[in-house]
């Protein structure tokens, strides 16, 4: 190998650009329809994520409006040790980790479990049916979720409590108790999105070649059987895989659900660090330090899903690169 | 495999060398930056006194000039659709003004960002968005100091005579930034408590003047069958709107200013004060927390999302007393009657006597934001010469009444009074629906009339109005200003930046879990001030007592 590598640096570097450019080219007109149907994707790349990244470097500098994001002022670290010094850091990084967790915990396996039961369904009309509704709340916008949260939670009137009390219970005022809250948050969370999480691993699943099932009939399996040893180590790059994109989102809890259900009772187990950098950040117009949350909150995500790669590509051999 | 990392090795590293490269270029830059924006700040300003600005303008302008107005749209119509109000003063003043609307809920925050990201060219004049400061947007230079063309305009300078304090509050770094939306009509109808008093006549109840009449008035709410439909538990006996603020409208009772002024005051020595750690807040916790226990107060009340689902469930007939201004009662009868209860009557209350005072926290003789002129205006004496024109008497007329003849009539005697279209509208609007409709009361600093809320008036019923006119007259002796203090300079901004946030979400946290108990107030007063002090707040009532000597000593 090394000897191939010093091999090719005893070629002159013009000639080796030259041949470089050429069988681009040649690829490129190749593969023109490809690229082109790849172009809107690259560009949206181009522009809404990579080019907004460097507007990342006010993290580091104050900014000012007028002075623009390269004529502010550097200021180094200043934005991340007033993160890490503020009063709320231990508690909403705290938070954050927790609703991270149990929304994995519990969100994770139940899109799976659902995949492989729908799966099994023969029926044409009532699979279709049974996963249209487990997916329409899906498009539900969050307001509206957190709307009719409230409504259905409400200790006098809300239909929750209504069923609590007909079976003699008393009433709970879950959204001021703050135990309810991540119950409340969590489940809602799996309701809205189990349906939709379901649909990457029924696609895994119709690749699954019937001719292992019958296979597995033949070999007397029953039904639990087949599941266990034919479709779920057929999916099982999927779900490792979403699995790896998951624990990169796990220092991410959205802020919109939280400010629209979070009230000061519940602050405390509510208050994660994406609505203390809205607070903080967008309400009081700091947008340097917003910056700098956000930047800190990227880092580690990204350490996070690295890790989690090495270890599933140690354990499984199966990983995102 | 070998040759591939080396590729990657030698990406990273040209990658890391083009950054290294484009941050010291930006270093470089911010100098060159800082030394453009400071000589440029002076050619703008001179940009404007040059030619017309020493000059008087008066309307209508020989030659016509274009502005564009940045301003929260009116929820009725919008200002993109040449509202007729706006059209006559177009016309009266020969501008041309381009309407740059957003609705008024996401102003805020869409105007923040869009100065925030800076660049692009701002709006001529704008509603400056809460959370940004006068003095740090002078100070950079976005928007223009406006006094050399105040000094021309007559009606500005007499409006600063009548407010006294409005000079001082617009002013920053001995600047004055803005001009903003006076009101004369601040200290008529002002927010109160409103009951039920068909509530009270079902129970047999007087209308309560104390707190421990309150208390009992709302205990028999709690277990009587006040609203008359045979059930005894579907009354609430008093509610509010989704936020812990809305009940610190008791403290007044309290002698505490924590309602409008959000406890910064000054005590009688002029010294400023945080009233939200002092042993009367204490007090005021401890009775809130048995109001809350005695299931007086809505277990709903952090809850509700915000005022209007308050409203519902006014209008719903389930609850008997809450805080609003008077002028909501109409609306909420109106709900109440559609909802099937007829003999429905609201009151408002006067402020009740408590333990240390009887009184209510006014404030809003001003607007808290005005309109600024930013730096990409090209004619501020003309921008300044139209909110002149607004101040006017003649202004004031468009913005509060609409048009003559069409809207409003005025008497001989000097008031005016609404024409059929407004008080009885075809198409069923409110009077203040149509009148904004036309555009009055939007798109730009006025002042309000007192006698526009007299007119007002008319559109209610009868009784409704003696009722108003009453209570305003009986609330009188217990107004009590509430402190707005002029704006912050740049270094003071600077020296508390992130602290007040910081002590807010705490204050708002502690004052929901004391109300509900689940802190123990005996317990965790101590603990709770020590924690206040540990937030800095020596440093933000340092900075309040800055900004009060300030305004003592402008007026």
């Amino acid at each position: 190998m090394k000897e191939n590598v010093l091999k090719k640096e005893k070629q002159p570097w013009g000639k080796r650009v030259m041949a470089w450019g050429k069988r681009q080219l040649k690829n490129i007109k190749r593969d023109k329809a490809l690229l082109l149907i790849i172009l809107p994707v690259v560009l949206h790349y181009l522009l809404f994520v990579y080019y907004p990244m460097y507007g990342n470097i006010i993290a580091f500098k104050k900014y000012s409006a007028v002075k623009g994001i390269m004529g502010s002022e550097w200021v180094g670290f200043k934005y991340f040790i007033q993160f890490f010094n503020s009063p709320y850091f231990t508690r909403v990084l705290k938070n954050t980790l927790l609703l991270s967790v149990y929304s994995i915990l519990w969100g994770f396996p139940i899109p799976i479990l659902f995949a492989l039961m729908t799966n099994d369904l023969k029926h044409g009309v009532y699979k279709r049916v049974v996963q249209a509704v487990s997916y329409i709340p899906y498009f539900i916008s969050t307001v509206i979720i957190c709307g009719m949260l409230v409504n259905f939670l409400s200790p006098s009137s809300g239909i929750v409590n209504s069923i609590i009390e007909a079976f003699g219970g008393k009433p709970i005022n879950f959204l001021m108790e703050p135990k309810w809250f991540r119950t409340v948050f969590i489940s809602s969370g799996v309701w809205q999105g189990f349906g939709w999480s379901a649909i990457v691993y029924l696609a895994a699943l119709t690749g699954v070649s019937q001719e292992l099932y019958e296979a597995a009939r033949v070999d007397g399996a029953s039904k639990i059987q087949q599941v266990i040893h034919v479709s779920i180590p057929c999916i099982l790059p999927t779900v490792i895989v979403t699995f790896i994109m998951q624990i990169g989102t796990l220092m991410s809890v959205g802020y919109e659900k939280i400010i629209l259900l979070y009230n000061p009772v519940t602050l405390d187990v509510a208050d994660v660090i994406s609505s203390y950098t809205y607070r903080t950040g967008l309400v009081e117009g700091n947008y340097s330090f917003g910056s700098a949350v956000g930047l800190f909150n990227s880092a580690i995500n990204l350490l996070l899903v690295i890790f989690a790669n090495k270890l599933s590509r140690k354990i499984s051999e199966v990983s995102l690169w | 495999m070998m040759r591939n990392n080396w590729k990657r090795i030698l990406a990273t590293a040209s990658a890391l060398t083009l950054t290294m490269g484009c941050l010291a270029g930006c270093g470089e830059k911010t100098q060159d930056n800082d030394n453009s924006s400071t000589s440029s700040n002076t050619p703008v300003e001179s940009q404007g006194t040059e030619g017309t600005a020493t000059e008087k303008i008066t309307f209508p302008l020989a030659e016509q000039v274009e502005l564009t107005i940045a301003t929260p749209d009116g929820a009725v119509a919008s200002l993109a659709d040449n509202l007729p109000v706006w059209e006559e003063i177009q016309k009266r003043t020969n501008i041309k003004i381009n309407w740059d609307v957003t609705a008024s809920k996401q102003y805020v925050e869409v105007m923040k960002l869009r100065v925030g990201a800076g660049g692009g060219k701002l709006p001529d004049i704008m509603f400056l968005p809460n959370g940004l400061s006068l003095a740090e947007l002078g100070g950079e230079g976005t928007i223009l100091p406006l006094e050399e063309y105040i000094a021309n305009s007559e009606n500005i300078l007499k409006a600063y005579e009548e407010f006294p304090n409005v000079k001082a509050l617009t002013s920053a770094d001995g600047h004055i930034y803005s001009v903003n939306t006076l009101n004369e009509s601040a200290y008529f109808a002002p927010y109160c408590f409103i009951i039920r008093k068909d509530w009270l006549e079902r129970l047999n109840l007087e209308v309560p003047e104390s707190i421990d009449d309150w208390m009992t008035v709302l205990r028999a709410f709690r277990d009587q069958d006040a609203n008359g439909n045979g059930d005894t538990n579907d009354e609430v006996p008093f509610s509010a709107g989704g936020h812990a603020w809305y009940t610190t409208y008791w403290a007044n009772a309290w002698g505490l200013h924590l309602f409008q002024s959000d406890g910064w005051y000054p005590d009688e020595n002029g010294k400023m004060q945080y009233e939200f750690i002092s042993d009367e807040a204490k007090e005021f916790y401890t009775w809130l927390n048995a109001f809350y226990e005695e299931k007086l107060l809505d277990e709903e009340f952090l809850t509700l999302g915000d005022e209007n689902k308050l409203y519902e469930k006014v209008a719903r007939n389930e609850v008997g007393a809450f805080t609003a201004y008077p002028s909501r009662i109409a609306t909420l009868e109106a709900a109440l009657a559609a909802n099937g209860v007829e003999d429905a009557e609201l009151i408002p209350v006067i402020p009740p006597q408590g333990p240390y005072a009887q009184m209510t926290e006014v404030v809003g003789d001003m607007t808290v934001n005005g309109y600024v002129v930013t730096n990409s205006c090209k004619r501020p004496d003309v921008a300044v010469a139209l909110m002149d024109y607004m101040m006017s008497e003649e202004g004031k007329e468009l913005m509060n009444f609409g048009i003559e003849g069409d809207t409003y009539v005025k008497e001989n005697d000097g008031t005016y009074s609404f024409t059929e279209k407004v008080t009885n509208n075809p198409d069923g609007l409110s009077a203040s629906e149509v009148l904004s409709s036309y555009g009055c009361q939007l798109g730009l600093c006025y002042l309000k009339s007192d006698k526009r809320e007299q007119a007002m008036l008319f559109s209610y019923p009868e009784d409704l109005q003696q009722k108003i006119i009453d209570v305003t007259d009986a609330t009188r002796p217990f107004m009590v200003p509430g402190m707005t203090l002029p704006p912050q300079t740049e270094e003071e901004s600077e020296s508390i930046s992130g602290l007040s946030g910081d002590l807010a979400t705490y204050i708002w946290e502690m004052t929901g879990k004391f109300t509900v108990g689940t802190a123990d107030i005996e317990k965790e007063w101590d603990s709770y001030v020590e924690y206040v002090k540990r937030l800095e707040v020596e440093k933000i009532l340092a900075v309040k007592q800055a900004q009060y000597d300030r305004l003592t000593s402008q007026q």
